[in-house]
């Protein structure tokens, strides 16, 4: 047996020794936001595909379609304190302009809430990076 | 031979055949894995230059393959962040990113760390920088940096 399958084993048995409150993971579905930016009226969809790992805590990959646009996002989801506490990130480039953004959100048990962000701009052509904050919220509605 | 007996050996020759071929297929086709959620892990996180420590908290779920992907919370004090981010075994090691973000009234930040793990006691360190501004626009962004230890620790009762 190759050393690398034994050092995976013994992790597996260490993590699943150690860890507690195993149990299984399973894809929830598909969920959705209308994403209002603050002082806009412009209003993305924010679609995303959860996935429940277990106990209070998921991970989320899907997108944000906003007019002809469609850029991927990842994140994460966590149950503290009845409300539901995670971050998106995303990467994407349009033309000479590559840009990321990383935001938190927190949503109440209806899964509507608030988002903050940051949005990094970095223009190929100038060399130039420019910054914005993100603030909005989301409003869960039936995917379309 | 009569005729019956004739397709019976062909039955059974066609039978054999497919029985090779999917057993060769069996053999030769990547292994298929389904994941398995593994459950949550802990480590005290100690930055170097802070006397303030904290507890990440990380449930673990294991795609195949030598990847773990992870997602979690970070607790100090009163205060809960969710971390997410992932593992590759390299080397002997666990390496891997940690990302989060988060805001409070006036603020909002993100980081991006590096987390490197001995496997034999599954602690190491971390070394990252933190992105943060005032809400304001234009933002006034500021990067800090950081590194520290991390240590495998029993989860605390009530985190």
């Amino acid at each position: 047996m190759k050393k690398i399958n034994i050092l995976i084993i013994g992790l597996l048995f260490a993590v699943t020794v150690m860890a507690s409150a195993v149990e299984a993971s399973e894809y929830i579905g598909d969920y959705c936001w209308n994403v209002t930016p603050q002082g806009t009226a412009v209003t993305g969809l924010l679609r995303m595909g959860v996935f429940h790992f277990g106990a209070d805590h998921y991970v989320m990959s899907g997108t944000l379609t906003a007019g002809a646009v469609i850029i991927p996002y990842r994140g994460n989801m966590e149950l503290i304190n009845s409300t539901y506490v995670g971050s998106l990130i995303n990467a994407g480039i349009s033309q000479a302009v590559i840009f990321n953004q990383n935001a938190a959100f927190q949503l109440d048990t209806s899964f509507n809430g608030t988002y903050k962000g940051i949005s990094n701009f970095y223009n190929t052509s100038g060399n130039q990076v420019t910054s914005t904050v993100d603030l909005g919220t989301f409003t869960k509605v039936p995917c379309p | 031979m009569s005729i019956h007996k004739e397709i019976f050996m062909s039955i059974y020759k066609i039978m054999a055949i497919v029985i090779i071929i999917l057993s060769a297929m069996a053999f030769t086709v990547p292994d298929l894995y389904a994941g398995e959620y593994l459950g949550e892990l802990c480590w005290l996180v100690s930055p170097v230059g802070s006397p303030q420590t904290g507890v990440l908290k990380l449930s673990i779920y294991y795609p195949g393959g030598l990847h773990l992907l992870y997602t979690g919370k970070m607790v100090v004090g009163t205060q809960q962040v969710p971390y997410q981010g992932n593992f590759e075994l390299i080397d002997n090691q666990l390496r891997g990113i940690l990302l989060n973000a988060g805001f409070t009234q006036n603020a909002v930040f993100n980081q991006s760390a590096l987390i490197l793990l001995e496997l034999d006691t599954l602690s190491g360190i971390y070394a990252g920088y933190t992105e943060s501004t005032n809400i304001q626009q234009p933002p006034d962004i500021q990067y800090t940096s950081g590194y520290g230890a991390l240590t495998f620790v029993s989860c605390p009762a009530g985190i």
